[in-house]
């Protein structure tokens, strides 16, 4: 199945502690419910934490996290 | 055949080790410790132990423990799964063996190294390629990556689901480090907190503080199961197993169960408060105390409602007003949990459950305890008991 990037926040946490090589804290990991109805995990990017709200419409950023490895993060669609 | 299994066996020894966060020892001598601690305290010899069950996450194997205690032979070499779910799948085994007929009596045992040796919050790494860690291939290369996380992602949407504040988890974690300052096993032992020291105590993974995390330790904890009828011609007062289940939900994950339709509740809490009521005949009205599995402060919420004591979504209302105290409806991990006594798997908390049933916990409620629950870990195949006194 397809899916369009497109979904919303079901749950997330803010990472602080403790700290792991490679990541940024505090770090927003989110359960992502997609439009099609499947739910994947992944990092909200472009937001700051304390502005992450359930429900709020994200989308999919395909996103270059290293030399070797792209994600597919989200971001808050733009108003 | 036996038609059921209620008040068929009994714990009749409890063995631990201190607890500490450097042992200064090897986890096979603290399996060993344990293992002889409640051999002596159920007033048998290890020639009269012939079944052994564990954790499979044990690194100490149950025939090194059997030959360093002198046990000469088992009949029942069972481990089982998935960590914090586990301990009370070890009393469901070893009642089945004694039950049936098939041992005669049966040790259970857990022994970490959990802080001076692998920790869990070092977050998991490199590992055998087994399908649980397969699995978390979804969710590693996001920093979801300690079982504060994990445990949070139901924390945060069972908050906003019901509107729930941090209110009823900062009074789990300030009566449980209480308690923990009458235990002098526990590392908390005189270092009461305060609510305003949970408040200051820093984010771990948000909504879960400093405070709403359990410990890690070292230390080792066991037990030792017969038949009720062999209990009587023992020294300590036996806690009977009035009932015993394991269970695994509908689309369980190993902590990671986020694709289920609701994630505010856990099902398979709900299976093995099912089996448990209907094996004991009891309801959750009858259960005068508990020790309530604690990795963190929130999953007490889970179970609660799981097992009926309030209705789903109001469990962090219910805990408020000193309901877990020792003098509350259900006073609950009085030996101070796994939060702050120290963190064996569940099998300290075991022990607190004979003690409340003996009347020698340090912070024995001062009513009349009939019936204890005990549970097992959050958000993974998991298992429960109910203890009671030898009518």
């Amino acid at each position: 199945m397809a899916s369009s990037g497109k979904g919303s926040v079901y749950s997330f946490v803010v990472v602080h502690r403790p700290p792991f090589p490679g990541y940024d804290y505090p770090l927003v990991v989110a359960i992502i419910e997609l439009e099609e109805g499947t739910r994947i995990i992944s990092n909200l990017i472009g937001i700051e934490p304390e502005k992450v709200e359930m429900g709020m419409p994200v989308e999919l950023s395909i996103e270059k996290v290293d030399d070797e490895l792209k994600l597919p993060l989200f971001r808050p669609v733009a108003a | 055949m036996l038609t059921s299994i209620k008040d068929e066996c009994a714990i009749v020894g409890i063995g631990q080790t201190e607890i500490s966060k450097l042992s200064g020892r090897s986890e096979l001598q603290l399996a060993a410790e344990s293992v002889k601690a409640a051999i002596d305290d159920a007033g048998l010899k290890p020639g009269d132990i012939d079944g052994m069950t564990g954790f499979t996450l044990d690194h100490v194997d149950e025939i090194e423990v059997a030959r360093n205690v002198g046990i000469p032979e088992l009949r029942l070499l069972s481990r089982m799964p998935h960590g914090g779910g586990a301990p009370m799948s070890l009393i469901h085994q070893a009642v089945m063996a004694v039950a049936s007929g098939m041992c005669k009596a049966v040790v259970g045992y857990r022994a970490m190294n959990g802080r001076s040796g692998a920790r869990y919050s070092s977050g998991v790494a490199e590992g055998p390629e087994t399908t649980d860690r397969i699995s978390w291939g979804w969710y590693m290369p996001y920093g979801l990556l300690t079982p504060a996380c994990w445990v949070a992602m139901h924390t945060q949407r069972y908050m906003y689901q019901y509107g729930a504040s941090d209110e009823g988890l900062a009074e789990i974690a300030v009566t449980q480090r209480k308690f923990a300052a009458n235990n002098p096993r526990a590392l908390y032992y005189q270092r009461p907190i305060t609510v305003e020291d949970y408040y200051n105590s820093p984010w771990i993974v948000e909504p879960l503080r400093l405070y709403d995390c359990c410990i890690e330790t070292d230390g080792g904890a066991a037990f030792v199961i017969t038949s009720t009828e062999r209990a009587k011609d023992l020294p300590q007062a036996p806690a009977l197993i009035r009932a015993v289940a394991q269970g695994s939900g509908f689309d369980q994950e190993v902590m990671t169960s986020f694709y289920r339709d609701d994630i505010t509740f856990l099902p398979e809490y709900d299976l093995v408060a099912r089996q448990c009521y209907a094996q004991s005949g009891l309801g959750p009205d009858d259960l005068d105390a508990a020790i309530i599995y604690d990795a963190f402060t929130s999953i007490l919420l889970f179970q609660l409602e799981s097992f009926g004591f309030c209705k789903r979504g109001e469990a962090h209302e219910w805990v408020k007003g000193g309901t877990l105290d020792i003098d509350g409806r259900l006073p609950c991990n009085t030996n101070g949990g796994q939060l702050s006594e120290g963190y064996v798997h569940g099998l300290n908390g075991l022990a607190e459950g004979v003690r409340l049933i003996r009347g020698a916990s340090v912070n024995q409620p001062s009513k009349n305890l009939d019936h204890v629950l005990v549970t097992s870990g959050a958000s993974m195949p998991t298992s429960a008991a109910i203890l009671g006194k030898l009518d």
